[in-house]
C-alpha cells in the first residue's frame, strides 16, 4: 500500500499576500504615527517655563549652543591676547604662555 | 480511520515538520543553556572567566531560545495545522511558511549571537537585540500568511474556540512586538516608562500570544481525543474575549511597589482578578481532559492544571501584601517556569503527540521514548517549580531579616538550587528523548514505499503509559 498523492493547495494571489503584510505593517505604522509625534521630549530638550533673564540661555538647545560658543570665544580671547581687566586696579590679562613664563621666572625656575 | 488524516495533514507536512523540528532543536538548546544558568546560580565560578557564558547572558540566551525558538516555532506549527484542518482544505502559501520559518530561525540565531556578545536588552521576555526584531516581525508575517488565509477562506463559516485562539495569536503578536519595538528601541520612552512598556510586553507575550497558542491546541485536541462535545461551550467565547480584553492590562503587576503611578498596579490587580473568569471558563470547557487516556491528554491536562494554578498565583501575587514576600525572589522564576514550561509547553507537547502521526501518516517510533518523555517532563517541571518556590520562601524570610548576611541567604537556598539543577537535567534529558523520537518518526516518511502504519486506531495515539 502506498500513500495517495496529496491534493494540491489552492494558489494564492500576490494581492492576498500583500494584504496580510500590509495588515501586519499597519500595526507598526499606526504605532509610529500615533506615538512618535506625541512623544514627550527628553528632559534636556524641554523648554523650561519662567526662566529668569540671566538664565534665558538655558531655554532651548539652540540658545544653549550659542551661549557655549560665545563662552568659548570669550575664553579664547582672554587666554590669547593682552588687555586690561581693571585699569584702575592695574589688573591685566595676558596670553597663557606669557603668564606661565612669568610665573616660572617669579619662582626662580629659569636658569 | 482514514478520515482522521485529512488533506491538510498530508499536503502541508513539509512546512509543519520544518517548524516543529526547528522548535525541538531550540528546546534542546534552551534546555542546555537553562541547565548551565541554574548551575551558575549555586556555583558562580563555572565559566565565570568566559564573558559570553556568564550568568546574565546565559539566562537571557536560555529564555530567548525557549520563547522565540521553541514556543514560537511549535506554537505556530500547531496553530497553522489547526487552522488548516478547520478550514477544510490544504494549507495555502506554504512557500511563504517555509521562507518565514527559515528567516525566523536565522533571526533567533542572530539574536542569540547578539545576546552572547553583550547586546541583550535586559527586558523580560524581550531580551533579543532590537536589530533582529524587524526580521522577526517580517518572518512572522510571512508564516502568518498561510494561517490567516486558512482562517479567512475556511469552507465552513462557523468558527470554533481553537480557531479564535489560534487566529488571535497570529494577529496579536505582530501588534505587541511592533509597539514594544517602537517604544523601547526605535524611539524609546524614558526612565520609568520603559519599565511600564517592558512589563506590558512581557505580560502580553504570555496572555495574548503564548497562552492562546497553547489553548488553541487544548481546545482542538481535547474534544477530538475524548470524542465528546466540550461542556459549557457557550461560555467559551466569553472566556476568549475576557482574555483578549483584560490580558494586556495585567502587566502592571510586575511593577508593584515601583516608582510608577499607583493606578497602574491597581489596574493590574483588578485585571488579574477579572482574568480568573477566563481561567474558570477554560477549566469548565476542558475538564473532560482529566477523564481521558493517551499521552496527548495527559500532557494537556497537566498544562490546564498549571495554567489554572498559574492564573491563581498571578492574581494572588498581584496584591501588595503578598508581593512583599515574593518580589525579587526565586518566586518570579517559579511563576515563569510554571507558565512557560508547565502550561504552554505541555499543551504544545500534547498537541505534537496528537498531530505528528496525522502529519506524517506514521505512528510514533518508540512507545518507550514517549513514556520516558512524559515521566521526565512532568516530573522535571514539578521538581523545578517546587524547588524554586522553596528557595523563594527561604530567600524571602532571609531578605526580611536585616541581620542575615547576603552570603548566608545564598547558602540557605543552595540545596533547593541543586534540586532545580537536577530538574533542569531531567527536563533536558526528556527533551532529548522527545527530539530523537520526533526525528525518528518524521524520518519514516522518507521511505514513501513503506505501507502506511496508522490504519489501526490505536496507532494514531501515542501509547498510553
Amino acid at each position: 500500500m502506498t500513500e495517495e498523492p496529496a491534493p494540491l493547495p489552492r494558489p494564492v494571489s500576490l494581492v492576498a499576500i500583500a494584504a496580510v503584510f500590509i495588515l501586519m505593517s499597519a500595526y507598526w505604522a499606526l504605532t509610529v504615527r500615533v506615538y512618535v509625534p506625541h512623544r514627550a521630549p527628553a528632559p534636556q530638550n524641554q523648554t523650561p517655563d519662567n526662566l529668569p533673564k540671566d538664565q534665558a540661555w538655558r531655554a532651548t538647545p539652540a540658545t544653549r549652543r550659542a551661549y557655549l560658543e560665545d563662552l568659548r570665544q570669550r575664553e579664547a580671547t582672554q587666554s590669547g591676547k593682552y588687555g586690561w581687566v581693571d585699569r584702575k586696579a592695574g589688573v591685566v590679562q595676558l596670553p597663557i604662555e606669557r603668564a606661565m613664563e612669568l610665573i616660572v621666572q617669579e619662582h626662580g625656575g629659569a636658569k | 480511520m482514514k478520515a482522521e488524516v485529512t488533506s491538510t495533514d498530508s499536503s502541508s507536512r513539509h512546512p509543519l515538520l520544518f517548524l516543529l523540528l526547528s522548535g525541538l532543536l531550540w528546546l534542546v538548546t534552551s534546555g542546555a543553556l537553562a541547565l548551565l544558568a541554574t548551575l551558575q546560580l549555586h556555583s558562580p565560578r563555572i565559566l565565570a572567566d568566559c564573558p559570553i557564558l556568564t550568568y546574565g547572558r546565559v539566562s537571557a540566551l536560555a529564555e530567548t531560545a525557549f520563547v522565540y525558538g521553541w514556543l514560537a516555532n511549535a506554537g505556530l506549527a500547531l496553530a497553522l495545522w489547526i487552522l488548516g484542518r478547520l478550514s477544510g482544505e490544504p494549507l495555502r502559501a506554504q512557500n511563504w511558511v517555509l521562507t518565514g520559518t527559515l528567516f525566523w530561525n536565522l533571526a533567533v540565531t542572530g539574536a542569540l549571537v547578539g545576546v552572547a556578545l553583550g547586546d541583550a536588552t535586559g527586558f523580560p521576555l524581550l531580551g533579543l537585540p532590537g536589530y533582529v526584531q524587524l526580521i522577526l516581525f517580517l518572518s512572522y508575517s510571512a508564516i502568518a500568511v498561510s494561517g490567516l488565509l486558512a482562517w479567512s477562506g475556511r469552507l465552513r463559516q462557523v468558527a470554533y474556540a481553537s480557531h479564535w485562539y489560534a487566529a488571535a495569536a497570529l494577529f496579536l503578536f505582530p501588534w505587541i512586538l511592533s509597539i514594544a519595538h517602537v517604544m523601547l528601541f526605535s524611539a524609546p520612552v524614558r526612565g520609568v516608562e520603559q519599565a511600564i512598556v517592558a512589563g506590558w510586553y512581557a505580560q502580553c507575550a504570555w496572555t495574548l500570544w503564548l497562552a492562546p497558542l497553547g489553548l488553541s491546541v487544548a481546545y482542538y485536541v481535547v474534544p477530538k481525543v475524548t470524542g465528546k462535545l466540550l461542556p459549557s461551550y457557550e461560555f467559551a467565547s466569553l472566556g476568549f474575549w475576557c482574555l483578549i480584553l483584560v490580558g494586556g492590562l495585567t502587566g502592571g503587576r510586575h511593577l508593584l511597589g515601583g516608582p510608577v503611578p499607583a493606578w497602574i498596579p491597581s489596574v493590574a490587580v483588578v485585571a488579574c482578578a477579572l482574568l480568573l473568569f477566563h481561567t474558570f471558563v477554560v477549566l469548565l470547557n476542558l475538564r473532560g481532559c482529566f477523564s481521558g487516556g493517551g499521552v496527548a491528554l495527559k500532557f494537556i491536562s497537566f498544562g490546564i492544571v498549571a495554567y489554572v494554578i498559574g492564573a491563581l498565583v498571578d492574581a494572588l501575587t498581584s496584591f501588595h501584601g503578598v508581593a512583599v514576600h515574593t518580589q525579587f525572589t526565586y518566586f518570579d522564576e517559579a511563576q515563569k517556569q510554571l507558565a512557560l514550561y508547565g502550561a504552554a509547553t505541555t499543551m504544545l507537547f500534547g498537541g505534537i503527540y496528537y498531530a505528528l502521526p496525522r502529519i506524517t501518516g506514521k505512528a510514533w517510533l518508540s512507545g518507550g521514548l514517549v513514556r520516558a518523555h512524559l515521566v521526565l517532563s512532568l516530573g522535571g517541571i514539578l521538581l523545578l517549580v517546587a524547588s524554586l518556590v522553596m528557595a523563594s520562601i527561604i530567600q524571602s524570610q532571609d531578605l526580611s531579616d536585616p541581620k542575615v548576611p547576603f552570603g548566608d541567604i545564598a547558602r540557605h537556598t543552595h540545596p533547593w538550587l541543586l534540586a532545580a539543577t537536577a530538574a533542569q537535567c531531567v527536563l533536558l534529558l526528556g527533551s532529548l528523548l522527545f527530539t530523537l523520537n520526533f526525528i525518528g518518526t518524521a524520518c519514516r516518511i522518507l521511505n514513501v514505499s513503506q505501507a502506511a502504519t496508522f490504519n489501526p486506531s490505536s496507532a494514531m495515539e501515542a501509547p498510553t503509559p
